[in-house]
């Protein structure tokens, strides 16, 4: 039995799609019964999934890694624009740091007609749809931010209440070490796995992964996936 | 192109509704 044309299609896609939702499952259904063990050691009634699923107390771990992650893309698109690095296939080859001609981003004359409209237009469109990743993914990370910032000042009231102790304001909590430790521990780990990436892929292959060189490329060979 | 559009449409929409749920479900329910 062969799946169908559409699943063929977009199989990386439907994969991480599949996976992302298994994990936030889990997350839910873990999730609630650590709540819920707190709850009951401070004497409070354990709250059902569907409480948990729409409280602050799990939105602020969902966001705190969704802030991480679309700033790790964030970071990892713009500085390969600027930064190379010799012999990882990550980096463009080293002469070709920068935004590029116009000739080689196939912009305004140089688009083809199979280009996106907004290619084929100078102004104001050309410079938004030539920034458009950054963009989307920029916003995604500030809202994912914010509303990590948001919820955490819930969450951390709901516990600091259950604690007997004063709860705080939204402004306040943005100076809590519970914000910076949730915020920076996921930074960390974001960026050590660029890092490893970047670097590890210079000597190590992965055969058929165009994320890795050809398995007989040289290690000195810059920008060339497979 | 039809299934890329629909996937590009769930990954974007998805990602900002569930934001902005949290924003709404943050402010109504504290």
């Amino acid at each position: 039995m062969r799946a169908p044309r559409w699943v063929r299609e977009n199989g990386l896609s439907l994969f991480f799609l599949g996976i992302f939702l298994a994990a936030v499952a889990g997350q839910a259904v873990s999730g609630v019964a650590l709540f819920n063990r707190d709850q009951v050691a401070a004497g409070l009634e354990p709250v059902t999934l569907g409480e948990y699923v729409t409280s602050s107390a799990f939105a602020v771990d969902l966001s705190e890694n969704w802030q991480s992650e679309f700033l790790q893309f964030l970071l990892y698109i713009a500085a390969t624009v600027w930064f190379v690095q010799r012999g990882s296939p990550e980096s463009k080859p080293l002469d070709k740091a920068g935004r590029e001609s116009d000739e080689e981003q196939a912009v305004g004359e140089h688009a083809g007609p199979q280009s996106p409209p907004w290619a084929r237009v100078r102004g104001w469109r050309l410079s938004v749809y030539s920034h458009s990743l950054t963009l989307v993914m920029g916003s995604i990370f500030l809202l994912s931010w914010f509303v990590q910032s948001l919820t955490g000042a819930v969450a951390y009231s709901e516990e600091q209440m259950r604690d007997l102790q004063d709860p705080v304001t939204w402004p306040e909590y943005l100076r809590e070490p519970d914000f910076w430790s949730r915020t920076l521990q996921n930074w960390q780990s974001e960026f050590l796995a660029v890092l490893s990436m970047v670097v590890l892929a210079i000597y190590l292959r992965e055969r058929g992964s165009p994320e890795s060189k050809p398995v007989g490329a040289p290690h000195g060979a810059t920008g060339i996936e497979s | 192109m039809r299934s890329q559009r629909v996937l590009f449409a769930v990954v974007l929409g998805g990602t900002y509704l569930v934001l902005l749920l949290c924003v709404v479900l943050a402010v109504v329910r504290r």
